[in-house]
C-alpha cells in the first residue's frame, strides 16, 4: 500500500505524528504519541490483523477519533451512537470502508424498549454487511449505563465483544455480560480497585480510546477454536464420555468453579488408573473457557433473543419474581447443542444459578444420559433466601419436576440434599469440595525446601490466624478481631471484605492481603499459620470449601458461629476431627477462647479422605454406576 | 417484492426474534393493565355498592308491605313534608329567594387547605375565599380525607373546612345547604363521588396541573427505581384521568376555569376534548396582601429565592447552580441571598452554598405574612423552576416590586417578559445567573423592570382580571 522506503518513513513519520498529536490535543483527545507511533507502524507494516469487521457501540457520544483511526487498519470500522433523553432514544450511525465514510444514518426511538432498539442497531448494521459473514469484534464504551440494552445488543450480533467500564457498577445484567466478555477493562486503579469487590472476572486498566490497548486485543483476536466435531470424531477408545455443565467457568474468580474444575481436571486421571477411558469435556456460559483445552461455551445472549417456547416460562418466571439467571441460557445450549454430533453418556448439571435444572429432561431425551444433578447450595430449601409465598411455591415445583428427571443428586453435605426436592425419590451422595492435594503438596515440598535453606529457625512466637476467603456483609468477624491481642496474635486475610471493616484495615495484629488467585501461594501463606477462622450464621446447610483448605494445611480450624455451637452441616463434617474449635460471636466468649488457645500443630489421620481425590473418586463411582451395573 | 410491487421489508433471524419478543412483551403488559383497570373499575363498584345494597333492599321491603302500611307512610311523609316546607327548601328548587339564597352558598372541594397561619397547601384556594365572601357568598371547603380525627375544623381565615372521605361530599352539600359546587382539580375519585351533585349544583371546575398531565412530563420528579416499580399505576391513573377530564369538558353545564392559556392548551391536549364551556381566569394576586413598595437601586443587591425543596420540578438545582454561578462576580459578597424552603433536596442543593457567608438558608415555609416582609426588603427574585401552571410566587413578587428571575418554560411566559423580569432558558443556570447580573450592574434597568412588574400583575392577576369574573359566574348560576 505504501511505497515509501523505511528509512525515509521514520523521519517522515515522526512529523507527521507531531502534528497528529497536536490535532487531536486540540480535539480533546488524550492520546500519546507512542500509541501513534505504535499504529502508524502497524498501518505502514505489511502484516494486517485478520480481523475484517469492528465496531464501536457508545452508550453517548464518541468524540475521539479512535474509529476512524482504526478504519485504516481494519476493513470496515462501523460506529453506534446510542443517546437517550426523556423523549427516547437517538441512535447514530457511521459506518468506514477501508478509511472512507460510506454510510451514515440516524434514527430515533420513542419506545425505550432494548429488544426494539437492538434490533434498529441490529439493521443499521446490515445495511453495510452482515456481521456473521464476517471476522468481527465489537468495543463497547460505558454499557453500565444500560446493561440490559448491552447485552441484548451483543447477544444480537454474537461477536466477540469488549467492555470498556466507566464505573464498577454490579447487578445482574452486568454479571452476564462480563461472563460473555472476551474482556473488560476500567478506567484507572481506584475504579478497578472497586471491580475487585465484586466481579467475578478479571479487568484491566485500559480506555478505549487508547490505541494501544486497542491494537493489542485486535491483534490478539483469533477465530474462536472449536473442537472439531464431525462423524469420524467420536474417539472409539472412549469407553464413558462426561459433559459438565455449569453456568460460570474459569477463568471466572468464582470458588464455585474450583470444584468443577478439579472434576474437569483429575477425573480422567483418576478413572484411567481404574482402567477406564473416561473423556469430560466442560459446558459453560463463560466466553474465555473456550481457550482452555476440552472447554465448550455457549454464550447467553439475554433474554429477549430466546425461543417462543422458552419466552412464556421466562417471562413468568421474571414476573412471580423469582432467580431467573441461567434461564435463557437454558434455551441457547438446547438450541446450539442440538446441532452436535455426539453424544454423552453421562452429563453432570452443577447448579446455583438454577435456570437450567430442565436441561436435565433435556440431555436425558436428546442422549438417554445419565443426569446427575450437583447442588453446591440448596435451592428452594435455602434458608438463607427469603421468598413470598408464591416463589417459594413455584421455586419448590421447579426444583421438584427438574430433580425427578435427574439419576442422582449429590451435594456437599447432607443436610443439603435432605433439603433438595426431599419429595422425590432419586439416589442422593455426598460428594465434598476436598483440598486440592496437589496445590497443597507442591506448596508443602517448598515450604520444607524454605526451610532447610533458611540458616537460622526462629519459632513462630505468636500465633497466627489465617481467613481464607470472602468476609460476607453479614457474616463479619470484628468481634475476633478486637479480641485480638498484637503481642500474642496475628491474623492474615486472603479475598474480599464485604464488610469493609475498620478494624481489620487498622489493627495492628491484622494483614490485608486481598485477593490471591494463585493457589500455591495462598496454599504456602496457609501453611505457615496455625489457624484457619470459619465464620458461619447458623444456618444448618451451611458447608464452606475453606475448611478442607484448613485440613489439607494441617491447621485447627475455629469455628465462630452466631448459631449453635457444634451442629450442622460443619459440625458433621468436622466432629470426628481433632483440632477443631467452636466459638460463639460474642466478645465474652470470644475472649475466653483466645485466652486459653494453644495451636495443636498435628497432623491428622484421616486428613487425605478430605482431599480432592477421594471426593472425586465417589463421584467417579456414581458416573460409572450404570455401566458397572450393565457389566456386573 | 409481492404482486403489487410493494417493498417488503427483510428482516434477519434476529430482527424477527427481537420484534416478536417485543410483541410478546407488549401483549402481556396490555393484558395486566387491562386487568388492574378493570379490577379499579370493580372497585369503584364496589364502594358505590352500600347505596346500591339500599336502593336495593328498599325495593325489597315495598314488594313485601302491604297497600296499607304504604298509605300510612304516605301519608305521614306528605304530612312531614308540608311541615317542613316552610323552613326548608328541597335542594333541587330552582324558583324561590330561598333557592336564590342557597346558591349564595358554596361547596369548595380542594386537596388542601391552610388551617393555620404559615401552612402552605392549598394556598391558592384560600386566596379567594375573603373575595367571595365579600361579594356576599357563604363558603365552605370540602377536604377528602380518611385520616382525619376531627372532621369540621375552623380555619385562621374563618372558613369552615370539612375533612371526610369522598363519599360524604352530597351529605355535606346538604349539611351547609350549598348552592354552587366549585370543585378545584378534579381527581376521578373527587369526579366520581361529585356526579351525582353536579346534577343538583351549578358545578364550576378548576384545572391548576397535576390532575390534567401526562405524569410523564415531570418525569424528572422520579428516580428510575420510581419509574420501575410505579410507572405502571402513574399510566393507569393517566387513562382515569384522561376519561374523567373528557367527560368534564363535554359537559355544557359545567363551567371549567383554567388557570393559564397554556394550561387550557396541555389540558385539552391530555383529554383528548376542548372544554365547551371554558375560560381563562388566572389565580388572583392580591396587592392587599402583597402590596407595591418602590424600590431603591441598593435593593437589587437583595435576592431571594422561596422554593419547596421537595421536587425537581421546583428547579432548586438550578437556583443553587445559579448563585454558584454568581459567587464569581467581583460584587457578590455585597449581595445579600435569602434561601427559604423545606423538601428532600434541601441539604443536597443547598450545601454548595453553605461556605457563602452572604447566603442565609432557612429551612421552613413562610406564611403570606413573613413572605410579605421578605418580598418588602428585596430587589430580586430568583424562581427558577421546569413546570408551571401559572407560578404565583412569581406574581406576589411582581406585585410587590421585585423583579423576578426564572426560566422561559411551561407557563412562565405567559406572565413574564423580558420587560418586567429575566427568563432564561429552560435547565440553563448559566443564564440564571447572567440575568441577576445585568440587574446588578444596570440599576436603572432593575428600577424600569421593578415598576413594570407591579404593572404587569394589576393588568393581568388583580382581583379585577381574576377572582371578580369567577364571582361573575357565580352570579350567572344564581339567576
Amino acid at each position: 500500500m505504501f511505497n515509501i522506503p523505511l528509512a525515509h518513513s521514520e523521519s517522515g513519520s515522526r512529523e507527521i505524528l507531531n502534528v497528529c498529536q497536536q490535532i487531536m490535543k486540540r480535539l480533546g483527545s488524550e492520546i500519546t504519541s507512542e500509541s501513534l507511533e505504535l499504529f502508524l507502524k502497524n498501518v505502514l507494516s505489511q502484516k494486517r490483523p485478520s480481523l475484517e469487521r469492528l465496531t464501536f457501540i457508545s452508550m453517548g457520544r464518541i468524540t475521539d477519533p479512535t474509529p476512524e483511526f482504526f478504519s485504516s487498519l481494519v476493513n470496515q470500522v462501523d460506529t453506534v451512537e446510542i443517546l437517550s433523553d426523556n423523549s427516547g432514544y437517538e441512535i447514530f450511525y457511521n459506518s468506514y470502508l477501508s478509511g472512507r465514510s460510506i454510510f451514515q444514518e440516524e434514527t430515533h426511538h420513542s419506545i425505550n424498549d432494548p429488544g426494539l432498539i437492538t434490533a434498529s442497531v441490529v439493521r443499521l448494521l446490515k445495511q453495510s454487511g452482515e456481521i456473521a459473514d464476517t471476522s468481527s469484534a465489537i468495543i463497547y464504551r460505558n454499557p453500565e449505563d444500560n446493561p440490559v440494552l448491552a447485552e441484548t445488543i451483543t447477544g444480537a450480533l454474537n461477536q466477540p465483544f469488549y467492555l470498556f467500564f466507566e464505573r464498577a457498577l454490579y447487578n445482574q445484567s452486568i454479571l452476564r455480560l462480563e461472563n460473555a466478555a472476551k474482556k473488560c477493562f476500567v478506567p484507572n486503579q481506584e475504579t478497578l480497585n472497586d471491580w475487585r469487590e465484586q466481579h467475578i472476572v478479571t479487568a484491566e486498566i485500559g480506555k478505549s480510546s487508547d490505541l494501544e490497548v486497542l491494537l493489542k486485543e485486535i491483534v490478539e483476536i483469533e477465530e474462536k477454536c472449536i473442537e472439531p466435531i464431525g462423524d469420524n470424531k467420536l474417539q472409539e477408545d472412549i469407553d464413558h464420555r462426561v459433559l459438565i455443565v455449569s453456568y460460570f467457568s474459569l477463568p471466572t474468580t468464582l470458588v464455585s468453579t474450583q470444584r468443577l474444575s478439579y472434576w474437569h481436571k483429575s477425573l480422567e486421571e483418576i478413572a484411567a488408573a481404574a482402567g477406564v477411558a473416561l473423556e469430560v469435556i466442560w459446558l459453560s456460559a463463560t466466553t474465555n473457557a473456550e481457550t482452555f483445552p476440552r472447554n465448550r461455551v455457549v454464550k447467553d445472549r439475554g433474554n429477549f433473543l430466546v425461543s417462543s417456547m422458552a419466552r412464556n416460562k421466562l417471562a413468568k418466571a421474571i414476573n412471580v419474581g423469582v432467580p431467573s439467571l441461567g434461564m435463557s441460557w437454558s434455551d441457547y445450549v438446547k438450541e446450539e447443542t442440538k446441532k452436535w454430533d455426539e453424544s454423552f453418556d453421562t452429563v453432570v448439571i452443577s447448579v446455583g444459578p438454577f435456570g437450567y435444572l430442565e436441561l436435565g429432561a433435556y440431555f436425558k431425551e436428546l442422549w438417554e444420559s445419565q443426569i446427575i444433578y450437583d447442588f453446591r447450595d440448596p435451592y428452594g430449601g435455602d434458608p438463607r433466601m427469603i421468598f413470598t409465598k408464591e416463589q417459594r411455591a413455584w421455586i419448590d415445583q421447579h426444583e421438584e419436576e427438574n430433580v425427578d428427571n435427574g439419576d442422582v443428586v449429590v451435594s456437599v453435605n447432607q443436610q443439603c440434599l435432605e433439603v433438595i426436592a426431599p419429595n422425590v425419590n432419586i439416589h442422593r451422595a455426598i460428594v465434598n469440595n476436598g483440598f486440592n492435594e496437589t496445590v497443597i503438596n507442591d506448596a508443602t515440598n517448598l515450604q520444607a525446601r524454605d526451610s532447610e535453606n533458611s540458616e537460622e529457625f526462629s519459632p513462630l512466637e505468636k500465633i497466627r490466624f489465617v481467613y481464607c476467603g470472602t468476609i460476607f456483609r453479614n457474616l463479619g468477624i470484628d468481634e475476633f478481631l478486637n479480641a485480638l491481642s498484637p503481642n500474642r496474635h496475628n491474623l492474615v486475610h486472603f479475598g474480599r471484605d464485604q464488610t469493609n471493616s475498620q478494624v481489620l484495615k487498622e489493627h495492628e495484629g491484622t494483614e490485608q492481603r486481598g485477593f490471591l488467585s494463585d493457589k500455591s501461594l495462598l496454599a504456602y501463606e496457609m501453611l505457615k499459620c496455625d489457624a484457619g477462622i470459619l465464620r458461619l450464621g447458623g444456618e444448618s446447610t451451611t458447608g464452606t470449601t475453606k475448611v478442607f483448605d484448613y485440613i489439607g494445611c494441617d491447621l485447627d480450624i475455629i469455628i465462630i458461629t452466631d448459631g449453635k455451637v457444634e451442629s450442622g452441616a460443619v459440625h458433621d463434617l468436622t466432629k470426628d476431627l481433632e483440632g477443631v474449635f467452636w466459638v460463639k460471636n460474642n466478645s465474652s466468649e470470644i475472649n475466653k477462647f483466645l485466652a486459653s488457645y494453644i495451636p495443636t500443630r498435628n497432623k491428622r489421620k484421616d486428613r487425605n479422605n478430605f482431599s480432592r481425590r477421594s471426593q472425586a473418586s465417589t463421584l467417579l463411582n456414581l458416573i460409572l454406576q450404570p455401566q458397572m451395573n450393565s457389566e456386573g | 417484492m409481492d404482486s403489487d410491487g410493494d417493498h417488503q421489508p427483510n428482516f434477519s433471524e434476529v430482527e424477527l426474534k427481537l420484534l416478536e419478543d417485543f410483541a410478546f412483551r407488549i401483549n402481556n403488559e396490555v393484558s395486566e393493565l387491562r386487568e388492574e383497570v378493570k379490577q379499579l373499575r370493580i372497585d369503584r363498584q364496589l364502594r358505590s355498592f352500600p347505596s346500591w345494597l339500599a336502593k336495593r333492599i328498599k325495593s325489597k321491603i315495598k314488594s313485601k308491605i302491604s297497600n296499607r302500611t304504604k298509605n300510612r307512610i304516605k301519608l305521614y311523609l306528605n304530612g312531614l313534608t308540608k311541615l317542613l316546607s316552610n323552613t326548608n327548601r328541597p335542594l333541587t328548587s330552582k324558583s324561590s329567594s330561598a333557592n336564590r339564597k342557597q346558591k349564595n352558598t358554596i361547596l369548595l372541594i380542594s386537596h388542601n387547605y391552610p388551617i393555620n397561619i404559615g401552612d402552605y397547601g392549598g394556598l391558592p384556594i384560600a386566596r379567594r375565599i375573603p373575595f367571595y365572601k365579600a361579594a356576599g357568598y357563604n363558603v365552605s371547603v370540602f377536604v377528602p380525607s380518611n385520616a382525619r380525627l376531627k372532621e369540621k375544623v375552623v380555619a385562621s381565615d374563618g372558613t369552615t373546612v370539612y375533612f371526610a372521605p369522598l363519599s360524604k361530599i352530597e351529605q355535606t352539600a346538604k349539611r351547609v345547604n350549598a348552592g354552587q359546587l366549585a370543585i378545584h382539580s378534579p381527581t376521578p375519585e373527587i369526579y366520581a363521588s361529585s356526579k351525582k351533585v353536579m346534577l343538583d349544583l351549578s358545578t364550576h371546575v378548576w384545572i391548576h396541573g397535576f390532575e390534567a398531565r401526562n405524569w410523564r412530563e415531570l418525569i424528572f420528579d422520579f428516580s428510575q427505581e420510581e419509574i420501575a416499580s410505579i410507572g405502571k399505576q402513574l399510566d393507569i391513573t393517566n387513562v382515569e384521568r384522561q376519561w374523567a377530564l373528557s367527560e368534564l369538558f363535554t359537559n355544557t353545564e359545567i363551567n371549567t376555569i383554567f388557570v393559564s392559556e397554556f394550561m387550557r392548551s396541555v389540558a385539552e391536549d391530555f383529554a383528548g376534548n376542548k372544554a365547551t364551556a371554558s375560560q381563562v381566569i388566572h389565580n388572583v394576586i392580591d396587592s392587599n396582601l402583597f402590596p407595591y413598595s418602590p424600590k431603591s437601586e441598593d435593593m437589587r443587591m437583595n435576592i431571594c429565592s422561596i422554593r419547596n425543596f421537595g421536587k425537581r420540578n421546583y428547579a432548586t438545582d438550578l437556583m443553587s447552580r445559579a448563585i454558584l454561578g454568581l459567587s464569581k462576580k467581583p460584587w457578590f459578597s455585597e449581595l445579600s441571598i435569602e434561601i427559604y424552603g423545606d423538601g428532600q433536596y434541601f441539604e443536597k442543593d443547598t450545601a454548595p452554598l453553605r461556605l457563602f457567608e452572604n447566603v442565609k438558608l432557612h429551612r421552613r415555609f413562610i406564611g403570606a405574612k413573613d413572605l410579605r416582609e421578605v418580598f418588602a426588603r428585596s430587589g430580586i427574585a430568583l424562581l427558577p423552576t421546569r413546570w408551571d401552571s401559572q407560578g404565583m410566587l412569581n406574581g406576589e413578587a411582581m406585585s410587590s416590586g421585585v423583579v423576578p428571575v426564572s426560566n422561559a418554560v411551561t407557563a412562565i411566559p405567559e406572565f413574564i417578559s423580558e420587560a418586567e423580569g429575566k427568563l432564561a432558558d429552560p435547565e440553563n443556570s448559566n443564564q440564571l445567573a447572567m440575568g441577576i447580573s445585568e440587574l446588578i450592574e444596570n440599576s436603572e434597568q432593575f428600577l424600569t423592570k421593578s415598576l413594570s412588574a407591579k404593572e404587569r400583575v394589576e393588568a393581568q392577576c388583580s382581583p379585577e382580571k381574576t377572582v371578580h369574573r369567577e364571582i361573575e359566574l357565580f352570579e350567572k348560576s344564581r339567576l
